[in-house]
């Protein structure tokens, strides 16, 4: 999200209730933005090509490929997209814009490599094991490797600034995704299932390629052959293993869930379980504002409390720099609550929604899966506000922490929790939130009173050395 | 028997009155076997012996102010301090009254990280409540850091590897002197320190001038030279002057008198009883400058004021006669200020034809209190005028008291005395194998240029 910061403090420069709207507005464009539009296109084309008239089998194959992509395209790029946003962070506090482009290809590189190895094998067992014909093995292929390096490449789009392009670029792509299923459907060119898949890889190929031509030529004349970001990236790589752990968090209960006798299997490959996924997902979308919020506050005042605190340990007295600490702390807490406050007001008004007309179109199991979910994102997306703090306060031991333990114990409560009643399937989710945030609660507290010291004695003051002896024997007589 | 002897930033890379007086003393004593722990800015720079190594010298080792963190991962993360060990710290860096005992030990026992005990918690904690007790109107991390870099060489040195010797030698006070009070304290053998000049003043000086340092600092390094200095005469067994007036700076300096004596240096006039003298009939005023080229003689002001002087005189010519080699940048700036068209005098390397022996005066850029040895080179084989720079305000023996042999003979006997557990007589008088040479001070003040 480099650059977002700055423009909300461009919008809320001026005071007054239209300004908080745009601020809010803004940050959800940027934030959720995305992910809504291709919701929303995905729905239109699901309700507008009459998909209830394909066989189940088709049907659930197309939702499991979707399903499978997203989730996997998010999982593999989320942490990468922590790394380079923190370098690219650095790189434009720091002036140094010649190694962007190098890391742009480097990053593109990772991920394209890794969404091949992925794929194979999954395109191998449906061909083979499932028997999907090749275009769509194809049409799915050419989606999941647009979805990768368009998640991945967001980061360096955020970077520019350039929001409306990046609106433009998608809004397109679905376009296309949504005209082209209609005219291959429409003309019977194929069938529904088909038209789906191959108009939105299609459409996600567009946007692939024109936010890469634009990153392309709005770095170009900036690029160096330095390829600096390669030890940037070993230097933190805390901040992959962290965003990584917690992106396996968000998911890793459904993961389980996939393994339980309730799963279903499609095309002897892909697996889910469909009222807990579609319970996973109406929870996050109820809990989605937190992030929004979130930013909103975080890159605004606590950016600013944060930035006067560090001015004041770079060149004030140690009074100052106590005051400013303060203020910066009473800032974050402040946050915590005002944030929690909204979106549990947020999370009331949707809950309610979800269990009133819930009912007309989810089974009877997701919507008993739903409430303890519900809570459950409610606290996870708390606590990676958390964690983003502590990256603040450069903790990144801390972050990590918090989300091994947010993971592991996701996990092994969610084992814990299949064996249970339907309604308490989401316990395994919502103790690995309590775990989490309760840990980076106190990780922040820990932070809070030993900030000099994380300040003051992370430097090194001399290099180190691991082979030498003290002193130097220069002459000795035989 | 073993001495060790611990030299900064002279021995055996850089030629001049230090170094020599060095290697002098080893030649003198082939029965008594050296090691020299000479101590250099920073590791890794090349660095040519200026000296045939004498065959007692049986090691040198380089021991750096500026070193690089010689420790496992582990160690370096954390450091462990008692109450005893924080209490020793806490006062050596911003105490009085320093524990020079437990802060020697406490280098001794552990494998101290510099990185743990510069960028630790403890150091931060002291700093803070020092900080806060005298300092609160100075930026805090300015503060903190100047610490941090003021103490770096001090534990460089404090945390380098002891050397087991029957006796330590000093060739000054600073962090030669404190090395030799360490390993005093830790082996209990007797430690000598020969000041050639006053360490903790000069750097007083220097931190006064200093552009680098500014503020409250400049008091905190003085102090911090001033605690050094304390703890080398405390440590010290015996500590020598090259003339009465240093001496008795060193007594007001926190010498105790007992402990102070003055061993002159001196050179033996018969190895230049046959030097050539200057033609009858060469008409020129020659000028002789016995120096290091280097920036801290300030030979590029010389240059200039021998221009002005030769506006006045024609015949004069300046002969600039020392190494050009520490500092080759300087020496090139000197050679082109010095150049044909300009000041139009010459620079020569030691030994170079048109030596010392044929100018009618010298000029020793050399502060009087150090003993001005070049000085008493020209005048004890030539009978020629002598202006030696007064660089500080102390009376020194620029106007005479050049001894014979007197620092190689005395220290051997001195090494003799305090390894018998033997207490010297002379103790804080002259010493009987130095003796004053009253009519060589009466000469030297005659003819001034």
């Amino acid at each position: 999200m480099a650059g977002i910061g700055f423009e909300l403090k461009k919008i809320y420069r001026k005071e007054g209730i239209s300004r908080a709207l745009m601020g809010a507005g803004y940050s959800s464009l940027v934030t959720i933005g995305p992910t809504l539009v291709i919701t929303g296109v995905m729905s239109a084309l699901y309700l507008g090509l009459d998909i209830s008239r394909v066989s189940y089998g088709e049907r659930e194959l197309l939702s499991a490929t979707l399903l499978w992509v997203f989730l996997f395209s998010i999982l593999v790029t989320a942490p990468f997209n922590a790394l380079f946003s923190r370098y690219l962070a650095d790189a434009f506090y720091q002036k140094d814009y010649g190694g962007i482009l190098p890391s742009f290809y480097t990053g593109l590189t990772l991920v394209g490599a890794l969404s091949l190895l992925l794929a194979a094998p999954v395109l191998w067992s449906l061909h083979t094991r499932g028997g999907v014909d090749p275009l769509f093995l194809a049409a799915a292929y050419v989606l999941w490797v647009s979805a990768v390096l368009i998640f991945f490449t967001v980061t360096y789009l955020h970077a520019t600034k350039d929001y409306r392009s990046i609106a433009l670029f998608f809004l397109a792509g679905m376009a296309v995704a949504g005209g082209l299923a209609w005219a291959l459907w429409a003309f019977g060119l194929c069938g529904t299932v088909h038209a789906i898949l191959c108009g939105l890889a299609a459409g996600f190929f567009l946007i692939a390629f024109t936010q890469f031509a634009y990153v392309q030529r709005y770095f170009r004349g900036m690029e160096g052959r330095s390829f600096k970001c390669r030890l940037h990236f070993v230097r933190h790589f805390p901040i992959f293993a962290a965003n990584l752990l917690y992106t396996l968090g968000l998911y890793i209960h459904n993961f389980v869930f996939w393994n339980t006798p309730m799963r279903l299997e499609v095309a002897a490959t892909f697996v889910c379980h469909q009222s807990y996924d579609m319970a996973s997902c109406l929870a996050m979308f109820t809990n989605i504002s937190t992030m929004v919020l979130f930013t909103v506050i975080a890159e605004t005042r606590f950016h600013d409390a944060y930035q006067n605190y560090m001015q004041a340990v770079i060149g004030a007295t140690y009074g100052r720099i106590r005051m400013y600490k303060q203020i910066l702390f009473r800032t974050l807490s402040g946050q915590m609550i005002h944030v929690f406050g909204i979106q549990i007001s947020i999370t009331s008004v949707l809950f309610m929604a979800v269990m009133l007309l819930g009912r007309q179109y989810f089974t009877g199991m997701t919507m008993e899966i739903y409430p303890v979910l519900a809570v459950s994102y409610l606290g996870i997306f708390m606590m990676y506000g958390n964690i983003v703090y502590l990256y603040y306060f450069e903790d990144q031991a801390g972050a990590l922490l918090t989300a091994l333990i947010y993971c592991a114990c996701t996990l092994a409560g969610s084992l814990w929790s299949s064996t249970l009643t339907v309604q308490l399937f989401g316990l395994g989710a919502f103790l690995g939130m309590l775990a989490g945030w309760t840990f980076s609660f106190f990780r922040i507290r820990y932070v809070e009173r030993n900030i000099e010291a994380l300040i003051y004695c992370r430097h090194k003051v001399v290099d180190t050395m691991y082979a030498s002896p003290k002193g130097r024997t220069v002459y000795r007589r035989a | 028997m073993r001495v060790c002897l611990i030299i900064e930033g002279a021995y055996p890379y850089v030629q001049g009155g230090m170094s020599n007086w060095v290697q002098q003393l080893m030649l003198s004593m082939p029965d008594v076997d050296f090691v020299v722990q000479t101590i250099a800015a920073r590791r890794g720079e090349h660095r040519d012996l200026k000296y045939p190594i004498p065959p007692n010298c049986r090691e040198i080792e380089e021991i750096y102010l500026q070193d690089d963190d010689y420790v496992g991962r582990r160690t370096q993360r954390r450091l462990r301090m008692t109450g005893r060990d924080y209490l020793a710290l806490e006062g050596l860096v911003f105490g009085a009254q320093v524990d020079w005992d437990g802060v020697f030990r406490f280098f001794d026992r552990r494998n101290v990280s510099l990185n743990a005990l510069l960028a630790g918690e403890d150091f931060l904690n002291m700093t803070l409540a020092y900080y806060e007790k005298n300092y609160v109107r100075v930026p805090f991390t300015d503060f903190l850091w100047s610490m941090r870099s003021m103490y770096l060489p001090l534990f460089s040195i404090l945390k380098s590897r002891p050397m087991r010797a029957d006796f330590y030698h000093s060739a000054s006070g600073g962090y030669a002197g404190v090395l030799g009070s360490m390993q005093r304290s830790l082996y209990q053998k007797p430690f000598l320190m020969s000041e050639h000049g006053f360490y903790t003043r000069e750097r007083e000086e220097e931190i006064i001038k200093a552009d680098w340092v500014q503020g409250v600092y400049k008091d905190l390094w003085i102090a911090q030279f001033r605690k050094i200095g304390a703890c080398c005469y405390r440590y010290a067994s015996r500590v020598t002057a090259l003339y009465e007036g240093g001496r008795q700076i060193q007594i007001e300096s926190g010498c105790p008198a007992e402990k102070t004596l003055v061993i002159p240096n001196g050179i033996n006039p018969a190895r230049f009883q046959s030097a050539p003298q200057k033609a009858p009939d060469d008409p020129f005023i020659h000028v002789g400058a016995l120096l290091r080229v280097t920036p801290i003689k300030d030979v590029k002001t010389m240059i200039r004021a021998y221009a002005l002087a030769k506006e006045r005189c024609p015949r004069l010519k300046l002969w600039i006669m020392g190494p050009l080699d520490e500092t080759p940048d300087y020496a090139a700036e000197c050679m082109e200020l010095a150049g044909p068209g300009r000041a139009g005098c010459g620079l020569y390397r030691p030994r170079a034809p048109g030596g010392p022996h044929r100018q009618d005066g010298y000029t020793a850029a050399q502060q009087p209190e150090r003993g001005a040895a070049p000085g008493y080179f020209g005048r004890v084989f030539g009978q020629k005028a002598l202006y030696c720079h007064r660089c500080g305000q102390l009376p020194g023996p620029a106007g005479g008291r050049a001894g014979r042999l007197g620092s190689r003979g005395h220290c051997g006997a001195h090494y003799g005395r305090s390894t018998n557990g033997g207490r010297d007589g002379q103790a804080g008088r002259r010493s009987r194998a130095a003796p004053a040479h009253g009519r060589d001070r009466e000469q030297a003040r005659a003819p001034v240029l």
